[in-house]
């Protein structure tokens, strides 16, 4: 499960409220835990506090009665009491020896008997010398509660006890007197008692009522505060961490996450834009750097990679040879060219090259002279040519150009300018003593219409095709003409199905012949031939090949081809238990990428026999390679057979140097069969070559004649219209 | 004999009440009488300190006294009058009921004058104020039976009738003799010395006031011993002329300018010079 930082950060809000109020909680608890204890103490010290008061209202009562039996005039009216009650009435209450609120005094003599003969209420008129009370009476008068107090009169500085004295006073201005800190004094109240009560006891017949605390009531209020204080704080800090964080690390973030997606979508952004933001936190700081040095260093990469695919491009579109452009490098161009001349009014004008009578001077020169003539003469062709004008090098000695806005009037003039360096060049400086020559197509357009631009390739072929006609000049402009006469059978539809078929294998229909084993007249496997349909019409592998191979497309085709019959593998249309044999041009079978493109009919070895089928003509040029690719496809499965055995003229040179499983002989060998004079020389090559190992197969059978002397001069394997033509539905039954 | 005076009642201070001593007596009455004794050098006479009227031996005028005859090595007694209270400690308010008599004072004194006399040979009598009058009184009473004091030293000598600003007006006077004609002999208030409410029976209160300034004059004639007299000029409570009158009389008469009843202020050291040469003489 993953969070956004948004939603972290509202959890850590509410975390952050959760600590606080559980903070809160127990805080609150322990206060109230406090609360509990103090109201105890307070219980406790209220109790105390009472006791003490008592005490020191005793204390005080005491004390007040001693000062009154100390008092001389005290002893001297026990010693004569003669005017006591005088003393009593004028003298007793006014002299200050008593407190003020003295409610009643009286003297005893040393038997303990009243001076006065006047009751008190609250004294008594007699005590007991021996025992004075110990305790004190505690009497309703006008609901006031009193207490008696008693001391003894001493004589001769203490030595003789000569009488006693008691006083009265009242016990609740003695208790408040007290300082209280607990108990609110003016509360106080003594319950209605009477009787004699002890001093001891008075404790339980006294009201109050407890002061008001005011500093616990300041406390609670100031931990109500806080604890409300807390509150907020706590919901304030929450949104500060949920805006810190959401905001203040979020957005942040996020311009760093906004930032690497625009890399990641556009990565030309890659080498212009840089991470400029300063970033409020360090770390977030730190990785923006990060970031920029790590695009600095992609960017770095980058620009190596654009370097080197520029390299690999630029050795993609060149002729190594000749160092002009390739045939890859003048298709792209042209379809630029189409790109921009397509609904525009632009002069177009192609332009092709060819060198005549070149394979004479490779046949009789040798091939690295006609390299040196290749090169002579692209050299010569392009220093005609204007800034931003290139030769591109279509294949073998054929060179061709497209210039724009360029008419027919102004192609002719460059024509005619390099057909004029190449006529002047002096080819006996590279050791060829014959005249070189070539010939020069043209053709062009105005009109901006896609078939017309379509057009303008075949158009310039037939143009060169007829510059090359004895007779002709050397550079010639197409005319519609042309068309009919050199080239007639190439019409411009058959161009156009053959170039689509090769561009999007559209119209490629594959035939398949059967290939009969002779021993027991069953079919071994089929060999596959292209043809191309064009609307209701096939076109054969006699117009196509012709136009493959002017413009050098042999490979291509090889590669549809093999598209169209992997995907006659794929869906089983070929019968189990056969196989098929595809047919590799020259360039196909030197091609370094040629193990490559085949590796996709690997998978269906098991299930069928797969053979190639190549020409001497493929094998003469590239040996090595060819070599190497067919040793390849032999160490993967396939079969290799070496096709029109004997057409040639070195045939047993190259059938001995090539890894071939099987040999096809030409048609014309078998039909040398029938000639008896031949017929012995057939019968020994085929001996000897069946001694050697290879599988053979005789081409061209449409007589069971034909089949009964191929079959007993050792052949394996028959191929004809007596087992059957190519077509497209394969034929399974047993031939006859 | 000022810086001695000085020095005098700085060591007061720190050895007065160091060889002192509270003595209490039975007295006639059933009461018992304080006094404090402190013993001086043998070879000098005891004197005997009477405070005046309602007060104590701890009054200012005789403290001072005692205690500057007790730093000189005499032997002093001071007692306190019990004025009918047992053990008495505290003066004695006008509004107490004053059952005491002068010649109930007069005995206390000849008891304290006999104690004294037993632990030494020669005495002398100082007394202030009304002190000094209990004293001629006392001399009076006992003049052929009893002892002969070495000297009577006597400051400002009062007397209770027809005494300047006396509350004891001829009314009062008449007040209390009327009441006894009539039989009334329970306590009453009268104007006595300062006293307003002087609460007192009548026959008691007649007592004192028998002794007026001729009764006093007349007791000081017939003194056997020698007498200092020393009066302050600025005394109120007496007749002004009275002290010239006794010095024409041939008495020993000391007036001290300006001071008054008490001797306060600076005519303490007066006083002090006086009663120093008194003894000594």
């Amino acid at each position: 499960m993953k969070f956004s930082l948004k939603q972290y950060a509202f959890l850590l809000s509410c975390l952050t409220i959760f600590i606080f109020l559980g903070f809160g909680w127990y805080t609150y608890n322990q206060i109230e835990s406090a609360k509990i204890i103090l109201a105890d103490w307070k219980f406790k010290s209220t109790n105390e506090e009472l006791s003490e008061a008592i005490t020191k209202a005793a204390e005080q009562g005491t004390q007040a009665a001693r000062k009154f039996a100390e008092w001389g005039e005290s002893g001297q009216q026990i010693l004569n009491s003669s005017f006591y009650s005088y003393w009593r009435e004028q003298r007793m209450m006014s002299a200050g020896f008593l407190p003020t609120n003295t409610l009643a005094a009286n003297l005893y003599n040393v038997q303990g008997e009243s001076l006065s003969d006047v009751s008190e209420l609250t004294l008594p008129f007699r005590i007991d010398p021996q025992k004075l009370p110990q305790h004190f009476i505690i009497h309703e008068k006008n609901n006031v509660a009193h207490a008696a107090f008693f001391a003894p009169v001493y004589s001769q500085g203490g030595k003789t006890t000569i009488g006693f004295v008691s006083i009265s006073l009242p016990i609740l201005p003695l208790i408040s007197n007290y300082k209280f800190y607990h108990i609110d004094e003016k509360s106080i109240k003594i319950k209605a008692k009477s009787g004699h009560t002890p001093m001891t006891e008075i404790i339980h017949y006294i009201d109050y009522e407890k002061k008001k605390d005011i500093s616990s009531v300041v406390v609670q209020t100031i931990l109500d505060n806080a604890s409300q204080g807390l509150l907020i704080a706590s919901l304030i800090i929450a949104v500060l961490l949920y805006v810190l964080l959401g905001y203040g690390i979020k957005r942040p973030l996020q311009s760093l996450i906004d930032h690497i997606y625009l890399l990641r979508k556009n990565p030309d952004f890659l080498h212009s834009g840089r991470f400029l933001k300063e970033l409020p936190i360090k770390e977030l700081n730190e990785v923006s750097q990060a970031l920029n040095a790590y695009q600095e260093e992609l960017n770095n990469v980058y620009g190596s990679l654009d370097e080197k695919n520029k390299e690999l491009l630029e050795l993609a579109n060149t002729d190594a040879l000749t160092s002009m452009k390739n045939r890859r490098a003048f298709n792209e161009h042209w379809q630029q060219v189409c790109h921009i001349a397509e609904n525009s009014r632009l002069d177009i004008c192609m332009m092709l090259f060819d060198i005549d009578h070149f394979k004479a001077i490779n046949d009789s020169y040798g091939h690295q002279m006609g390299d040196e003539v290749l090169v002579a003469i692209s050299g010569l062709i392009n220093s005609e040519f204007r800034k931003g004008e290139l030769l591109y090098r279509l294949g073998g000695d054929e060179f061709g150009t497209v210039i724009i806005n360029c008419n027919e009037k102004t192609g002719l003039e460059i024509a005619h300018r390099c057909n004029e360096s190449v006529s002047s060049f002096n080819f006996s400086s590279l050791g060829i003593m014959e005249k070189v020559q070539i010939s020069i197509g043209i053709s062009c357009t105005q009109s901006g219409n896609k078939a017309d631009l379509d057009n303008l390739s075949w158009q310039a072929d037939s143009a060169v095709f007829q510059a090359k006609r004895p007779g002709e000049q050397s550079v010639m402009a197409y005319q519609p003409e042309m068309a009919a006469s050199s080239r007639s059978l190439f019409s411009n539809w058959i161009y156009s199905a053959v170039f689509k078929a090769i561009e999007t294998g559209d119209g490629i229909k594959i035939h398949y012949q059967p290939i009969v084993e002779l021993s027991n007249n069953t079919i071994n496997y089929y060999e596959s031939l292209v043809r191309i349909q064009h609307k209701d019409e096939i076109i054969p592998p006699s117009h196509i090949f012709p136009i493959i191979s002017a413009r050098n497309l042999d490979m291509e085709m090889d590669q549809v081809i093999v598209k169209a019959i992997l995907d006659d593998l794929e869906k089983q249309r070929i019968p189990a238990g056969t196989g098929v044999s595809i047919n590799l041009s020259g360039p196909s079978v030197s091609s370094t990428d040629l193990i490559n493109w085949l590796q996709p009919l690997r998978k269906y070895l098991k299930q069928y026999k797969l053979v190639f089928e190549v020409t001497e003509t493929a094998l003469i040029s590239q040996m090595s390679k060819a070599t190497d690719n067919l040793n390849k496809l032999k160490s993967m499965g396939f079969l290799i057979a070496l096709d029109d055995f004997g057409s040639g003229y070195s045939s047993l040179r190259y059938l001995g140097s090539m890894p071939v499983d099987i040999v096809k002989f030409d048609i014309s060998l078998i039909k040398d069969l029938e000639n008896p004079k031949q017929h012995k020389l057939i019968l020994s090559l085929c001996k000897m070559i069946n001694e050697i190992g290879y599988e053979m197969v005789a081409e061209g059978i449409e007589h069971t004649e034909t089949h009964q002397r191929v079959f007993h001069a050792g052949f394996d394997y028959g191929q004809g219209f007596l087992y059957g033509k190519p077509a497209e539905n394969f034929k399974t039954n047993k031939p006859r | 004999m000022k810086d001695r005076l000085i020095i005098f009642l700085l060591l007061l201070c720190f050895s007065a009440s160091l060889f002192s001593k509270e003595l209490s007596i039975p007295l006639n009455n059933s009461l018992h009488g304080l006094a404090e004794y402190t013993e001086g050098d043998k070879d000098k006479p005891a004197v005997l300190i009477l405070h005046g009227i309602l007060q104590t031996r701890n009054f200012s005028t005789t403290q001072k006294i005692g205690d500057f005859l007790e730093e000189s090595g005499y032997t002093t007694l001071r007692p306190t009058i019990s004025l009918g209270v047992d053990s008495r400690k505290t003066s004695l308010a006008c509004e107490a009921i004053h059952t005491h008599t002068m010649e109930s004072d007069i005995e206390e004194i000849a008891q304290w004058v006999q104690w004294l006399k037993k632990k030494h040979q020669k005495i002398i009598l100082l007394g202030h104020s009304a002190g000094a009058s209990l004293l001629v009184a006392y001399l009076d009473k006992y003049k052929n039976t009893h002892i002969t004091p070495e000297k009577i030293i006597l400051v400002s000598l009062a007397y209770f009738g027809n005494r300047p600003s006396s509350n004891a007006t001829s009314a009062e006077i008449d007040k209390a003799r009327k009441a006894v004609a009539a039989g009334q002999l329970g306590p009453a208030s009268f104007g006595f010395i300062y006293c307003n409410n002087y609460v007192s029976p009548p026959e008691a209160y007649l007592s004192y006031i028998e002794w007026s300034q001729q009764r006093v004059t007349e007791g000081l004639i017939n003194i056997s011993s020698p007498v200092s007299l020393l009066f302050g000029a600025g005394d109120k409570r007496i007749e002004q002329t009275w002290p010239a009158k006794l010095s024409e009389m041939g008495m020993d008469v000391h007036i001290t300018d300006e001071a008054n009843h008490f001797f306060h202020g600076s005519h303490e050291f007066d006083l002090l010079d006086f009663i120093e040469n008194a003894v000594d003489s």
